[in-house]
This record gives C-alpha cells, structure tokens and sequence, in this order.
C-alpha cells in the first residue's frame, strides 16, 4: 500500500502521464463546479474565472507532451526525424492536393472532349473526395499543429533550462503548485455547495445587463455570457455571475434591463452564498404588462391565473373584474376563475 | 542542425495555421460564391482579392435571372427582402443615399436566415464594389456600411469593413443617427448586445422620431422579449413611419399576441382611414 502511494506521490512530483491525466480531470470538474454552484463576483471576473482557459491549455499540453514521449513510440523515431526534415514540403503537398481536388471542376475543362473518362472523374473529384478530404486534412492539420506546438514549446524549454535540471525540476514544482492551489480553491466552493443543506431563500432582483467574454484562436472559440443584476445583500449594488440556461430558464440574449428576476440562493458551507438560480419573475413581468396594457386580454388572463395558484385570491379577484369590465363577453373564463376560488373570497 | 530543423517545423506550423485559417474563412462563407466553374473561380479569384466590382459582374454572368426583372421562386418572406433590395439600389442609384440607406435597414432588422436571391447578392457586390471606385472622400461611407452588414450575411470576413465603415461615416457626419442604427446592427449580429443597445440609444438620443431607429429598436426588443418596450417603440415607428404597413402589419401581430381587441380594432380603424385617404387621393 505505501509503496503504491510512494509511487503515485513519485508520478505526482515528476508530473508523469497519470498526473497530467488526472489534471485534466480536474480541469474539467472544475468547470462543472464553477458552473453549478456559481458565487456571485464583483464588476470584474475573479482571478479562478480569468485562470481557467490558460490552465486548461497548459494541462492540454502537457498530456500532448506525455503521450508525445511515450515509449511505444520509440520505434518511429527515425519516421519522425524524416517528417521533421520534409515538413514544410510535406504540409505544402497536402495543401495543394486538397485545393487541387476542389479545383477538379476547373481543370476539366481544359481536358480534350476525347478523354470523357479523365474529366468525368475530374469534374466528380470534388462531389466523391471533396468532403472526405477537407474533413481529413482539417483533422490532421489540428492534430499536427498541436503536436509541433508542444515539440518547440518543450525544445525551448530544454534550451532555457540545459545544463540546469534544478530550474527544470523548479519549474514542475510551481506547475504542481498553481494547479494543486487552483483545485484547492475549486475544492472549497465544491465543498460549500455540495455539501449545503441550508434552505433556499428566494431575492426579488432585476437584471442589469449581460456582458459576453469571448476568446478566439483562429477557429477555435470560447465564451462565457455573464448576467449582472441588483444585489440582494448590498442595496445599490450588483452581483455578477455567469448564465446557466438550462437552469435559469433564459438566453443571454433575452435579458434586459430591469428583466425582473427572482434569485434563488443557498447561504453555503463556508458561509459564501452561492445562486442555485436566477428565473424571470414571470408574475412581476405580467404585472407591469397589464398596468402598462390594460386592454392586453393574455397577460392579465395568465396573471389572474398565477395568482389563483399562488392563492392570491383578492389580487385574482380585482383583475378578474377589470378584464370583464373590458371584455364582458368572456364571461366563461372569469366564472371559471370564480369556480376555483373559494366561496368566502368571491 | 537542430535550429533549422526548428525552422522547418515552424514553417510548417506557419503553413498549416494559415491553411486552417483559409479553410475557416472559406468555410463560413455562402456557398453561392463557389460556383464550380472555370468562370465561377474566376469570379471567386476577383472576390478574394476584393475586386468586388469584377466579381459581382462575373458571377452576376453565370446566375441566370435578376432580382429587378424577374423575382426567384422563393417564400414571401424572401420575396420581401428581393424587392427591398431592388428598391435599395434603385434608390443609391438615382443618388437618395438617406432613403435608400434606411431601405437597407429594413432589409437587416429581417430575420438573417431570410436572404435573397444569388442575383441580388452578386448585384450587391457589383454596387459595393463600384462605389469602392470612387476617391475615399467621395464615397457613400454610411450606405457602405449597410450594403458591408448585408454581405456579412454571407461572408463573415465583411464585419470588420462594414464596421470601420459605418465608424468612418459617424467621424465624417455622414447619415449619423441611420448610421447609428447600422452600427447597432453589426454590434447586434456579432452578439455585442450591450453595444447594440447603446447605439441605437443614440441613434433615438439624437432623433427620438427617427423611423429606422424606432424600427430596429421594437426588432431588438422583440428579439429579447421584452413587450412593452417592443409595443412601445412600435406605436412610435407607426407614426414616424407615417403609417408604414411592415410596421403595421408588425404591431398588428403583436396586439394579436397579446389578445389586445381593442387596441387592433383602434389600428385596424386608423388602417381603414388611410385607405380611404389613398382611394380619395
């Protein structure tokens, strides 16, 4: 048993293959964390939110650079050394073949109306091995280009730290402890969510505006929408967290201003309060709709309806009047409403 | 040794970087722009090298029909944006830069999956790259912007340009509230939402009546479900608009939506009275 802990603890400070693994692991879970139990911020992203895409790129690289040094591929070595020396010819002759087979169409014009055969298959080049090959060739490329990043990052790694294997092994040191500090962090909001068992208490607030944080290498994206509305906690003040909408029932794109929200938020283990949700406040919304519309038929109906259920029977009632005042002829739903009241509130 | 060989990989890093990156450029544009044609690469080969006035004439050669003499078999919404860009050119060309500035808007506050016929795009490109022709002073910078959001539809690389276009029309007071409302467009389309409602917050700063501005101001709040402000800015846009039937028909939906009777027999009246205004004229 020790040996085997002495041996992971080994893998750990070496950062072998297994932890480099294990830091990708964690690297998502912590995206999980940060997403499900999500602490409200100030104006600006906390440095964890500003961390998470260079850390995940850094631990992308360095499973890239394990399985790049694996043993097993000790036999391709000297294939390696030969792509090495022919890369740019080899990266430019792929290039051109893909072009080329886009191209088919255009060349076939060219071919004399003897040889049908060759620009028949020239002209369907592109419809048979058109897809295939872009797809093929993009695929590839990605996976190259990763590969040579990672081989001239570690060249020149080697190159800073030669003759000195104690900066290399200083430099693993301070990669073990920004990612072991930045896990202890996630670790904690982990710990003071899901272990909460506190009740939920429900904020009457209102959006102030989404803001988009986006990130873009070539064709590779990444962006994270943030909503920012009044704080429950601090009058005048906003709170700052990022939109789940699955869980809160909007798009970013569909918040406004003065969108009233209803956040729901747990106290925490720890004591930091962390939002469960943030869903439109459907009946406040359709309470400012029917004062600003009052000939509106569908947002009153929809708001006397909600207070039915929400037991709000003399609310119910007013709106009930006043809809039949302006629509006497709908008669059948104001009885209905009547109906499920109880007799002492009609 | 090592070092060239560095080099190498470098140039290789370099190549395929750059062959993904026209792969992705490539990728997202219009598929209408490859015609797999001698003349279509020919057309393409103008249009990558911006020669928008060539390549607008050379593929508008190899597409069969115009937009002006004779509309696509397309849906009714379509068939809108043919005939609103036909009115567009028709206009720029005559020399109404203003109207035909604000016809386009109309065009982009539609629904982007709703485009035009191939005709219509490559006459826009023709139009775009003709008016590219022209000395930069003397150019129609706030209807480049709008003709530079619509190709933006179908060639993303064109944000930038319609973008610094539409900047370069504000710094130049050219159009300044329309273009305002372009730029709330662009910003819209590249989901910049907060810089989208600031500008046409000024656009309406500067002319609270401003037709375009109420237009795509009841569109942006339509799109975020916020109704009160969507019926609010359409009740505005129907006036500024002098009674436009596509802000009509517009508002009319929405009082439909909302189960709002009376206020669709109040439209409904006001409707029937410009009619009659129209027969008696």
């Amino acid at each position: 048993m020790t040996e085997i802990v002495r041996r992971v603890i080994a893998n750990l400070r070496e950062l072998g293959f297994g932890a480099r693994l294990l830091i990708v692991f964690l690297m998502v879970w912590t995206t999980v964390v940060m997403d499900d139990y999500r602490i409200p911020s100030g104006p600006t992203p906390s440095v964890l939110t500003e961390l998470r895409v260079p850390l995940m790129v850094l631990s992308f690289l360095l499973v890239v650079h394990s399985f790049q040094t694996m043993r097993i591929w000790s036999g391709l070595l000297p294939l390696a050394r030969l792509l090495e020396r022919f890369a740019p010819v080899v990266v430019l002759a792929v290039a051109l073949t893909s072009t080329g087979i886009f191209m088919g169409p255009v060349l076939a014009q060219f071919v004399p109306g003897a040889w049908s055969g060759l620009r028949g298959r020239l002209e369907t080049l592109p419809m048979v091995w058109g897809a295939v090959t872009s797809t093929l060739v993009v695929v590839g490329f990605v996976s190259a280009s990763v590969m040579i990043t990672e081989v001239l990052l570690a060249r020149l790694v080697d190159r800073i730290t030669l003759g000195r294997p104690e900066a290399m092994r200083r430099a693993k040191m301070l990669t073990l402890w920004v990612f072991g500090a930045y896990f202890a962090c996630y670790v904690a909001l982990a710990y003071n969510g899901m272990l909460d068992t506190s009740p939920v208490t429900a904020h009457q607030s209102e959006a102030l505006g989404v803001t988009r944080r986006s990130l873009q290498v070539g064709f590779v994206s990444h962006e994270v929408w943030w909503v920012s509305f009044r704080s429950w906690r601090d009058p005048g003040q906003a709170e700052h967290i990022v939109v789940h909408p699955p869980r809160d029932g909007y798009w970013p794109w569909e918040v406004w201003e003065g969108l009233p929200l209803v956040v729901e938020v747990r106290a925490g283990m720890l004591g930091l309060p962390w939002v469960v949700s943030t869903h439109i406040d459907r009946t406040a919304l359709l309470e400012r709709l029917v004062k600003q519309l009052p000939t509106a038929a569908t947002p009153r109906k929809e708001l006397i309806t909600r207070y039915v259920a929400g037991a709000r029977w003399s609310d119910a009632m007013r709106h009930a009047r006043e809809h039949l005042v302006l629509y006497p002829a709908d008669r059948d739903f104001v009885e209905t409403v009547l109906r499920s009241m109880p007799a002492q509130s009609q | 040794m090592k070092a060239r060989w560095n080099v190498r990989l470098l140039l290789a890093l370099l190549l395929m970087v750059g062959y993904l990156w026209e792969h992705h450029q490539l990728a997202s544009m219009d598929e209408r722009f490859f015609i797999r044609s001698p003349g279509g690469m020919r057309a393409l080969g103008f249009y990558l090298v911006g020669d928008y006035a060539a390549a607008g004439r050379a593929y508008s050669a190899l597409v069969p029909s115009s937009a002006l003499t004779s509309p696509p078999r397309s849906t009714g919404d379509a068939l809108v944006v043919e005939r609103l860009l036909a009115a567009a050119l028709r206009e720029a060309r005559a020399g109404d830069i203003g109207r035909s500035v604000r016809t386009m808007h109309r065009v982009l506050g539609l629904d982007a999956k709703i485009r035009g016929s191939s005709a219509s795009l490559f006459e826009i490109v023709t139009f775009t790259g003709d008016a590219l022709q022209a000395p930069p002073a003397r150019r129609p910078t706030a209807l480049l912007a709008t003709m530079y959001a619509y190709l933006r539809r179908f060639d993303i690389a064109h944000e930038v340009t319609a973008l610094d276009y539409a900047r370069e029309a504000i710094a130049r007071g050219d159009l300044v509230p329309e273009t305002y409302v372009t730029l709330s467009i662009l910003h819209a389309g590249a989901g910049e939402l907060a810089e989208s409602r600031a500008a046409v917050d000024r656009a309406l700063a500067m002319d609270a009546q401003h037709p375009s501005a109420l237009v795509w101001a009841a569109v942006q709040a339509g799109r975020r479900r916020d109704i009160l402000a969507e019926h609010r800015f359409l009740r505005a846009a129907w006036t500024a608009t002098s009674h436009d039937p596509g802000v009509g028909e517009a508002l009319e939906r929405l009082l439909t939506e909302l189960g709002d009777t009376r206020g669709l027999d109040a439209l409904t009246r006001e409707r029937l009275a410009d009619r009659a205004g129209t027969i008696r004229d």
